[in-house]
């Protein structure tokens, strides 16, 4: 099976700038793919290199199977069939909603696939209002009913869900999962928060610096990142100093099961729920666990955040279930509950 | 170290206007602006009515007058339709297009606004009028006849020449202002560039050429000096012939009020081709895609270069070739001076009192929606609908009959200035004050501020460049005035447009050029200003 989208070696400058370097990427058929990144690191051109509003200066990009852009070759974006998602929706205001979708279809068939992609995406009988009569989940609801109607090989979203705000993000993010997979649509989104990459992609592909840093399904990603910028981008980690010998890292945390490749002095990441708390009431530490205080704790309901101080100096991350916590200035034993990932020291 | 999504704050998008009463002073300030500019109009009426139902009846259904109807009416659709047709793609090229030095074509293609239509019109008599310079150079070749360029072909050439710059500038803002993702998203859905423009980018820009085109209609309808020039038997010319030439002043009133009415109905139309959509005027947030010309690229550049030509560079030229031919025969320029003077002070006043009156009724409509204010804002438009002979004339009849120690003064001039060039400066310090968002005000009141130091210190510096180019609009228009000049200026009272007006009229072509050319030059100081400044946004 061919893939949805390929691209080979693509790069894209702006004068001095590259804002795409060397980015080699594939989205199987009805995958979901994140395209995650901090801002500026080149995710939105990727994006649009893909749709076509920009040309690559180096490499290939694929589309069905199909060459859409690379040396002698520039398909513009109108013959990609790609559809595309804008961040603020770019929908028509001189159109209605319906009028909307069917913008992209053939005059032909149009009747009977705008009422099934309306459907589909949960807006029966909105299709005469205007664009500005929608509520903002509404609206992101008919940008991707837009774009999905003349069935594209693939669906772009640029930051679909930065319009929205924190509460209905959550709802509209879900809704989306579901029309996307009952199109069967393959798509590519952009996002700058991990959350939402991990909770809604099949797979996704960590940028850094115009390029890919890594490409992963999400746990895999979260438990084996490939550098330490990854795993610092991807989720909280604690990084502590240690040496690694045949899969047993030694630390100020004691022994320590480990896995990764480099070996000697190296800098171990264990993610903030690999660490158990115990109260230090009169009894002391045992061997494989150390003393800490507690410095301070966010509580978020469902889970809390305590950050700790080891006697020995370095800071650390804990995150506990939602039940009773410590409270700063209360004294800790830390231990591991977990396999540490070790990293080359920096 | 990843933070946790922080819920996003709301980033004060659409602050909701305070519903209250606004302060006794500043209402009692709105209401006389709207008195003042209300007594033109009711006394036009009252005048009007003298002769009573009979006399209107008579002159209204007599078959001149609706000759002169229709007349209008042709000239200022034809005018509007080939400005259109002008702007449209000029703005497209110098806005959308890789066109080598689209921002010096897009300056240069705004700049006919500073000619005056009669310079521009006279221009066009001197050229192509017969015994003019293009029939000078054509007769050794055995050309006795050119076309007629009396009547409309003059006129209308004249006019759309002049005037098509307004439709140009709102359809360049309405480009600007359009959301670059929304011509993306026409084109990842299928359209190629032609299908794209005609499905998505120029429904985008209806409200810009419609507003252009209104602005270019009522510039038709109430022109004065091209008609005239010209002969083109329009409202404004038959007015002024009929206040001029007959004893009784009635069928002047009666003619004036037709034209308000024709005005007003240009002006609903305009309020009913608004449909369901609502488009938002958001700055772009990136730069658009440039289109490649390509081989277009000449049938371009040869397309901006002709407007150019004949909006600008040839009327410019003939000016100084007139210049030239009158030093040469000893034209003393001594005495323009005293007139460029004269127009740069009467100018100047209008601009301060028309800045000063629109702040009163702008805050009200700003920051005091309601029915009321809105009434209040929707009055001050009354100046677009009241051409400047139809003005001047009811200015006239009420000078003479009521305010004797006011008609034929400075003020009553300037007074007449304000009334039919506020709308424009209402309409540039409303945008100024809405973009002073209240939350900003409500801020610095929190820190301790009275109302009166906010407004001082935070409302002034953000709103005052826009109120300042309401005034350099109006100092701008004011400069080209011509009908309310004539009428209303105080006997010996001479502006360059009265020079420029009373050269032309005798055809002392010699005599017009320089006071034109000064005109001109005077004018291009604020557009520049404005130009310059709409840039920098």
């Amino acid at each position: 099976m061919s893939a949805a989208v390929r691209l080979q070696g693509v790069g894209r400058s702006y004068g001095p700038v590259a804002a795409v370097r060397d980015v080699d990427l594939e989205v199987g058929r009805g995958e979901v793919l994140a395209l995650l990144g901090p801002s500026g690191c080149g995710k939105t051109t990727t994006l649009r290199l893909i749709a076509g509003f920009e040309a690559p200066d180096a490499g290939t990009v694929e589309v069905g199977g199909r060459t859409v852009a690379g040396p002698g070759i520039n398909i513009p974006p109108e013959k990609r069939r790609v559809g595309m998602v804008f961040q603020d929706y770019a929908l028509f205001p001189h159109l209605t909603v319906a009028q909307n979708v069917a913008y992209g279809l053939p005059g032909a068939k149009r009747k009977g696939r705008v009422e099934d992609v309306l459907d589909l995406a949960h807006l029966e009988g909105l299709g005469g209002r205007m664009p500005h009569e929608l509520s903002g989940g509404q609206q992101q609801r008919v940008a991707l009913a837009r774009a999905l109607a003349p069935g594209p090989e693939v669906v772009l979203l640029d930051e679909p869900f930065s319009n929205l705000d924190a509460a209905l993000r959550v709802r509209v993010r879900a809704e989306m999962r579901d029309i996307l997979a009952d199109a069967g649509a393959t798509a590519v989104f952009v996002t700058h928060d991990q959350e939402e990459a991990l909770s809604l992609a099949d797979e996704v592909a960590v940028m850094m610096d115009g390029t890919i840093a890594q490409k992963a399904a999400p746990e895999v990603l979260y438990h084996n990142p490939a550098s330490r910028r990854v795993a610092e981008f991807v989720g909280e980690a604690n990084f502590i100093p240690g040496t690694h010998e045949n899969g047993r890292l030694s630390c100020v945390l004691g022994e320590v099961p480990a896995c990764g490749e480099c070996t000697g002095n190296v800098e171990a990441m264990l993610r903030p729920e690999a660490l158990r708390l115990r109260a230090l009431q009169n009894g002391g530490v045992t061997g494989d666990e150390a003393g800490a205080t507690v410095i301070s704790r966010e509580f978020y309901g469902h889970d809390q955040l305590i950050k700790l101080r080891l006697d020995s100096g370095p800071v650390l991350c804990s995150r506990l279930g939602g039940g009773p916590g410590f409270r700063p200035g209360e004294r800790v034993a830390v231990g591991v509950s977990g396999p540490a990932l070790v990293f080359p020291k920096p | 170290m990843a933070v946790p999504t922080a819920a996003r704050t709301e980033d004060g998008r659409g602050a909701k206007p305070r519903r209250r009463r606004p302060p006794l002073l500043l209402g009692g300030l709105a209401g006389l602006v709207v008195a003042a500019m209300a007594l033109p109009l009711v006394y036009l009426v009252v005048r009007s009515f003298e002769g009573g139902w009979e006399e209107i009846a008579e002159v209204v259904l007599d078959g001149d007058t609706l000759a002169v109807l229709g007349r209008s009416a042709l000239l200022a659709g034809v005018v509007t339709a080939a400005s259109v047709a002008i702007s449209v793609p000029l703005a497209w090229l110098t806005g959308r297009t890789d066109l080598p030095g689209r921002r010096a074509w897009a300056v240069l293609a705004a700049l006919p606004l500073v000619i005056p239509s009669y310079v521009g019109g006279f221009v066009l008599v001197s050229v192509l009028g017969p015994r003019g310079m293009l029939q000078g150079w054509l007769e050794p070749l055995g050309v006795e006849r050119l076309p007629e360029i009396y009547g409309f072909p003059g006129a209308a050439l004249a006019l759309t020449l002049f005037s098509y710059p307004y439709v140009f500038l709102t359809v360049r803002g309405a480009l600007r202002g359009m959301d670059p993702a929304m011509e993306e998203a026409a084109r990842s859905l299928g359209s190629g560039a032609w299908a794209m423009f005609a499905r998505v980018t120029l429904p985008q820009l209806r409200p810009g050429i419609v507003a252009g085109a209104l602005l270019v209609a009522l510039y038709c309808l109430s022109d004065f000096g091209v008609v005239s020039l010209l002969q083109y038997q329009s409202f404004s010319n038959e007015i002024y012939v009929q206040y001029r030439s007959a004893f009784d002043r009635t069928p002047a009133a009666i003619l004036a009020l037709m034209l308000v009415a024709l005005t007003i109905a240009v002006l609903l139309v305009e309020g009913r081709t608004r449909g369901r959509a609502r488009y938002h005027g958001n700055a772009a947030s990136r730069p658009s895609n440039t289109v490649v010309l390509g081989r277009w690229r000449l049938p371009a550049l040869l397309f901006c270069g002709g407007v150019v030509l004949f909006a600008l560079v040839a009327p410019v030229g003939v000016l100084g070739f007139w210049l030239a031919r009158g030093l040469a025969e000893g034209e003393p320029l001594r005495p323009l001076w005293n007139a460029a003077l004269s127009s740069v002070y009467a100018s100047g006043l209008a601009a301060a009192v028309t800045a000063l009156a629109a702040l009163p009724v702008a805050i009200l409509s700003v920051r005091f929606r309601g029915r009321v204010s809105g009434l209040v804002e929707k009055a001050t438009y009354l100046g677009y609908a009241l051409p400047g002979i139809v003005l001047a004339l009811s200015l006239v009849f009420f000078g003479a009959n009521y305010a004797p120690w006011a008609y034929q003064t400075l003020g009553l001039l300037v007074f007449a200035y304000a009334i039919h060039f506020l709308p424009q400066a209402v309409g540039t310090t409303r945008s100024a004050l809405l973009q002073v968002r209240p939350s900003v005000e409500e801020a610095a009141r929190g820190l301790g501020r009275g109302p009166a130091r906010v407004a001082a210190t935070v409302t002034a510096p953000l709103a005052g460049s826009g109120i300042l180019a309401g005034a350099a609009l109006v100092f701008l228009t004011t400069m080209k005035e011509l009908p309310a000049t004539l009428l209303l200026g105080p006997t010996g009272f001479e502006t360059l447009a009265t020079r420029v007006w009373g050269a032309t009229s005798e055809a002392f072509f010699a005599r017009a050029a320089a006071p034109a050319l000064m005109l001109i030059g005077i004018s291009a100081v604020p557009l520049y200003l404005l130009v310059i400044r709409e840039q920098a946004k």
